[in-house]
């Protein structure tokens, strides 16, 4: 999962986004600052390589996903993703050129864009805590350090917290400090990255001695069996959840229009496409290479814990666990700084190293529970189906406000600071969500796509009704 | 002393020891995968082939363009 943030209005480039969004935050980008197509391939394939896919892949063979739909899941769910970014993200985002913040703050004003940077803030903390969670369980394994057990919701060892700490300082200091350093590291270790995740799944499949693809699926069923009787999880995922799972994790951007920030710099809107690379690489190879780790793990050491550092290390050695702490780092990195950067545009007056320091201390207080990295899955459906509908309030005052008779950039217009229509037309769906999530249970990651439609609906409707008519085309 | 749009000698050999780094990480599984290379030596290669990439790689990709 690419749990690099989105790029913001005020923020600078993601790692992996080194030329990308570092100007023109309040002014459409100008023809002379295009970006060629190559640029968003190598972005985007380097992007979705990140420390927590190491966790995913796993999580999909304990939710007791079958082999085909681990395959044909997968394949389905990133091709819709990158639908979604080709053809509903990339074609506004070239015609606007505005970052999500700036077009956002047309539409709802300056006051709802900062509660939508404090949602945002605070998910990037814990979505920067779980790779600090997957670093640690890599700097664990020279050391020996004791692991969390799957079924773990607090610490459980000591050294295993001084871990986590020491690792959330030296990332929480670098993002305030070093920021750029990491960056530029960040693009100097992708393509090393992407081979060894590559590597880690071949070496797996030696280890779990099969040579047709029946002999892997028995195999495959044998693990998932022992997981599930192995304190493993007991959810089963079936093809729709993983197809929705995949094409949902990174909703935030491109339902949810994050990423317009990055493709307004695109000259043409078909450069979406380039998204196919973060989907087969980071979202196909990586999780199903990692899958086969955890198999091959369950059958060579009998264990069924999907800790990172030490899956990597029993089939590539030093190198993988050099990769798993270098995919941690390189993608908490940003995400704790977008988060300071988020904070920052709530307390305008505070400085941007002390907010980033605050979004790291937060996200390491966060690593310490290991459950936020075992229950990643729900997790990341629980950060799309809260960022992403904001994005429906962006495609109907992009494509729909007109014809429904509503204004379009309504706050740019009118000077208001909070737009009740989006408030209400946010949080009303998230809200029904949230409910049918905590109470009754129901999956996260079903409700990004519903979220957004209702939002945009309702969006429309709000505006209609407590605005004046907007003048004819 | 620059060469054709300004490559050195030393770049132009970075280059090559990076590639030829990334080239181990994507074979030697394959090999282990055939029965060619024990899991030992494959841990060695990986780890001397990243030791290479992040010496040789950092001096002409640090800046993004390679």
């Amino acid at each position: 999962m690419s749990l690099v943030p989105p790029s913001g209005g005020e923020s600078p480039a993601a790692s992996h986004r080194p030329h990308v969004a570092e100007e023109f935050e309040r002014e459409p980008v100008p023809p002379r600052a295009l970006k060629g197509g190559k640029s968003f391939w190598g972005m985007y394939a380097g992007e979705h390589a990140a420390g927590t896919e190491f966790m995913i892949g796993p999580l999909f063979l304990l939710a007791g996903v079958s082999l085909n739909d681990i395959f044909f899941g997968l394949l389905l769910g990133n091709f819709l993703a990158v639908l979604s970014w080709r053809y509903l993200c990339a074609p506004i985002a070239v015609h606007a050129r505005l970052t999500l913040y700036y077009q956002l703050e047309k539409i709802a004003g300056t006051g709802l864009v900062k509660v939508y940077n404090l949602a945002n803030g605070i998910l990037f903390c814990f979505l920067a805590g779980a790779m600090i969670t997957v670093s640690a369980t890599a700097v664990g394994v020279p050391f020996g350090l004791p692991m969390p057990s799957f079924d773990a919701i607090y610490p459980e060892s000591l050294t295993f917290v001084a871990a986590v700490l020491v690792v959330g300082a030296v990332i929480a200091v670098v993002a305030g400090f070093g920021y750029d350093t990491v960056s530029r590291f960040a693009n100097v270790a992708v393509p090393w990255m992407v081979l060894v995740f590559f590597a880690c799944g071949v070496v797996a499949l030696k280890q779990l001695g099969v040579d047709s693809w029946a002999g892997l699926e028995a195999v495959w069923t044998e693990s998932i069996d022992f997981a599930q009787g192995n304190g493993g999880g007991e959810q089963t995922m079936g093809f729709w959840s993983v197809v929705l799972f995949a094409w949902f994790c990174n909703s935030a951007m491109h339902l949810g229009m994050s990423d317009l920030s990055i493709f307004r710099y695109a000259k043409k809107a078909s450069y979406g496409w380039a998204t196919a690379g973060g989907m087969y690489v980071g979202h196909y190879m990586a999780w199903i290479a990692a899958a086969f780790m955890l198999a091959a793990q369950i059958k060579v050491a009998q264990s069924a814990v999907p800790l990172p550092g030490p899956m990597a290390y029993h089939v590539t050695g030093v190198a993988g666990i050099i990769c798993v702490i270098i995919a941690g780092w390189t993608t908490a990195n940003p995400t704790i700084y977008r988060a300071g950067l988020a904070f920052q545009g709530i307390f305008p007056r505070s400085s941007r190293l002390s907010m980033t320091l605050l979004a790291g201390a937060v996200a390491t207080a966060a690593a310490v529970f290991p459950a936020l990295a075992f229950k990643l899955l729900g997790f990341v459906g629980l950060y799309g189906t809260i960022l992403a509908p904001i994005g429906g309030v962006i495609f109907a005052d992009w494509y729909l406000a007109r014809a429904a008779g509503v204004e379009q950039f309504p706050a740019a217009r009118t000077g208001e600071k909070y737009n009740l229509a989006v408030l209400f037309a946010w949080l009303l769906p998230v809200g029904v969500a949230l409910w049918l999530i905590t109470v009754h249970g129901v999956t996260t990651w079903y409700f990004p796509l519903p979220a957004w439609i209702a939002c945009a609906a309702l969006y429309l409707l709000f505006r209609k009704w407590t605005a004046p008519a907007a003048a004819p085309p | 002393m620059d060469g054709p749009r300004g490559r050195t000698p030393m770049k132009t050999l970075l280059k090559i020891l990076s590639a030829l780094a990334l080239a181990v990480v994507l074979v030697a599984p394959f090999l282990y995968l055939a029965g060619a290379l024990s899991m030992a030596p494959l841990q060695a290669w990986l780890l001397g082939a990243t030791i290479v990439w992040f010496v040789c790689a950092p001096p002409w990709l640090w800046d993004g363009r390679g």
